[in-house]
């Protein structure tokens, strides 16, 4: 009998072990003997696997089970020694086992099994990585012994399940997405891309993936956005627009990204996104139409808002020209005619006719909208006159003083000066409206340089507007004026224009009158003595 | 040329060359004619009057001729023909039926049909 001592032994399953051990070791002294089987019985349950040895002669029973095995399998060893898979485990687990180990030992090597479910004595589900060795108790003798290694890989299995699952989650939104998304390492080889990107390119997968950025886009487009593809790779993002043409032919305007990928800090390769900007370029497009629609009909109606006064003023002149004319033609019949009266009468004609002209003009002022037109360089005082002579007859119809104070009245503007005076025509209307009905009723047009910018001041004798509409005011389609009466666009245009001359319409607050201020940039301002170009 | 013989006309406009177009028109025809370029004016001259016919622009600075045809149907104490001449037709026939407006005459105005007309109506 070999020596046995219960403190190693412990539940008495060491006795079945070391009669193995012993078999197997056939000879030497019995002390040593005794110091190795209790190193190697040390060994084996200071391992955090699970280790366990079934014995082929008695029916599978399992000999000996390690704390590893308790650990893992959640069964305590007095459950197991002396038993075989069936005392334990669900009749089928059990028969699976036993097959793979009839068949380990028929096959006399060792087996791997990667990956195997098992339930533990909680009735839980693991996952295990096992290898089962064959052994012969007797030297030459027949295979009799199995010894087992599991090692629980629930985790890492979970983990790549997780992963797996995340993954096919990022492909579902990536084909989703309505971008392109391509995926390159630093070699140019495609290592995923999405649904998109094939489609754009007319490609199977199969003809993307693991594939040559050039073998994909093309050796031309490869060629063009190779630069880009470097600086990706060199870890810097870049993006630009152009135009892209599909497998199909159909020309798209597209946003382009190459972002760098890094791993640790270091860069293994980039993405490149497209996105299809052509609906949105479109839309920009039909939004600046609309807007340029929507400026022309606030002209048009302010148009019809002068039309009394523009009748007043053209008629007025005409019946100058058409008394005139009447009285020099009777005139002409008087054989004492007298050339200096004749001439003065002509002379009145001339400056009449000039005035109709003046004021034709103003409306043609009125009727421009292109915001294409180039800057000219235009007269400040021109820019006021044309808008004056479209509302001075109803400021003067109404008693209402309008007076000027031009810091320096021969200043050049660089600017639209038409759209100038539109913004004048619309903010001197606004303040008839106003005050029409005051009983101090008056407006001042001030020009000045304050705070570095060019400053054309529009003043009206009323109290301000009220807090609650100053916010609102800008926004288009507000207006507190009757029904029919105004667009709402008037403000929301002029305050666009001023920012199209890198200017802006501003309330002054701090007026104790009502105050508007078109702020242009002191560039705009051409030093008198230059010449309009 | 004596259309409008001994007819004492007050000429309202704020238009200088209108008021002198007038003023050589009717008194090549006979009549007396003073002017006014504002109805503050206009309304110390007919006061001071009297006058025959009233030719009143509208639209003017300074004041409305509306407001000065209302003043002088009211107000004044002998009767006076009134007319208007407008550059745009901003009053409406019933109220200057109403102010007793015999016409409106609409500018650019025919001087001859004009003289024609008020004389007809003088002669009524």
């Amino acid at each position: 009998m070999h020596p046995v001592t219960a403190g190693v032994a412990g539940k008495g399953q060491a006795s079945t072990l070391e009669a193995s051990y012993w078999i197997l070791l056939d000879s030497g002294q019995a002390m040593d003997m005794k110091l190795n089987f209790q190193l190697l019985y040390s060994i084996l349950e200071a391992l955090p696997v699970g280790v366990f040895i079934k014995t082929l002669s008695d029916d599978f029973k399992i000999t000996y089970w390690s704390q590893g095995a308790e650990r893992i399998f959640l069964i305590p060893r007095e459950a197991v020694l002396n038993r075989n898979a069936y005392d334990f485990w669900p009749k089928d687990q059990a028969g699976l086992y036993l097959a793979a180990d009839k068949k380990v030992l028929e096959e006399k090597r060792p087996v791997d099994i990667p990956c195997e479910p098992s339930i533990r004595g909680d009735g839980s589900k693991i996952w295990l990585h096992t290898v089962k060795v064959p052994f012969q108790s007797t030297p030459g003798g027949p295979h009799d012994l199995l010894l087992c290694v599991s090692v629980d890989i629930t985790e890492q299995k979970n983990a790549a399940k997780q992963l797996q699952n995340q993954e096919s989650l990022l492909k579902r939104i990536l084909d989703a997405l309505p971008d392109l998304v391509g995926h390159f390492d630093k070699n140019f080889i495609n290592c995923h891309a999405n649904r998109r990107y094939f489609d754009f390119f007319g490609k199977t997968p199969d003809e993307i993936k693991g594939r040559h950025a050039q073998d994909i886009i093309g050796p031309e487009l490869f060629k063009q956005n190779l630069s880009y593809m470097q600086n990706a790779l060199l870890g810097k993002k870049t993006d630009m627009e152009r135009q892209l043409t599909q497998m199909n032919g159909e020309t798209k305007d597209v946003f382009i990204q190459y972002l760098p990928v890094e791993e640790q800090g270091e860069v293994t390769g980039y993405v490149v996104t497209v996105q299809d900007v052509s609906p949105f370029k479109k839309l920009e497009l039909e939004r600046r139409n609309m807007e340029q629609t929507l400026i022309h009909a606030a002209q048009l109606t302010a148009l019809g808002e002068m039309a009394g006064g523009i009748a007043h003023e053209i008629n007025n002149p005409l019946a100058i020209i058409k008394g005139k004319v009447f009285q020099l033609k009777r005139a002409a019949k008087n054989p004492d005619i007298k050339v200096d009266q004749l001439l003065n009468d002509l002379h009145d004609i001339e400056s009449t006719v000039d005035r109709i002209a003046q004021i034709i003009k103003g409306l043609r002022t009125m009727s421009r909208h292109s915001e294409l037109d180039p800057m000219q360089v235009c007269s400040l005082r021109q820019i006021i006159d044309d808008a004056f002579v479209l509302c001075r007859e109803k400021f003067a119809h109404n008693n209402i003083p309008i007076s000027l104070g031009l810091q320096d009245p021969e200043i050049r503007l660089r600017c639209r000066g038409y759209q100038i005076s539109q913004i004048l025509i619309n903010l001197i209307n606004n303040s008839f409206d106003a005050i029409a009905d005051l009983k101090d009723k008056w407006l001042r047009i001030d020009t000045f340089i304050c705070d570095q910018r060019f400053v054309i001041a529009i003043t009206d004798s009323g109290a301000g507007i009220p807090e609650a509409n100053r916010k609102k005011m800008m926004q288009p389609f507000f207006t507190t004026k009757d029904v029919g009466k105004g667009t709402g666009l008037g403000l929301s245009i002029s305050r666009k224009i001023c920012q199209d001359h890198q200017g802006d319409l501003v309330y002054d607050q701090a007026s104790p009158h009502t105050c508007f201020r078109i702020e242009l940039p002191l560039s705009c301002i051409i030093s008198s003595e230059r010449q309009p170009s | 040329m004596t259309l409008l013989q001994g007819a004492r006309i007050l000429i309202v406009d704020d238009e200088d060359l209108i008021r002198s177009i007038f003023h050589s028109e009717f008194t090549s025809h006979g009549a007396q004619c003073q002017t006014a370029a504002n109805i503050t004016e206009a309304w110390q001259k007919i006061q001071q009057g009297p006058f025959d016919i009233l030719i009143s622009d509208v639209r003017m600075s300074g004041g409305d001729g509306v407001k000065l045809v209302e003043r002088i149907h009211h107000e004044l104490g002998y009767a006076v023909k009134k007319f208007f001449c407008s550059a745009y037709n901003d009053v409406c026939p019933e109220k200057a039926r109403a102010l007793g407006i015999l016409e409106i005459f609409p500018k650019p105005f025919d001087l001859e049909v004009m003289v024609k007309s008020l004389a007809e109506h003088l002669s009524k």
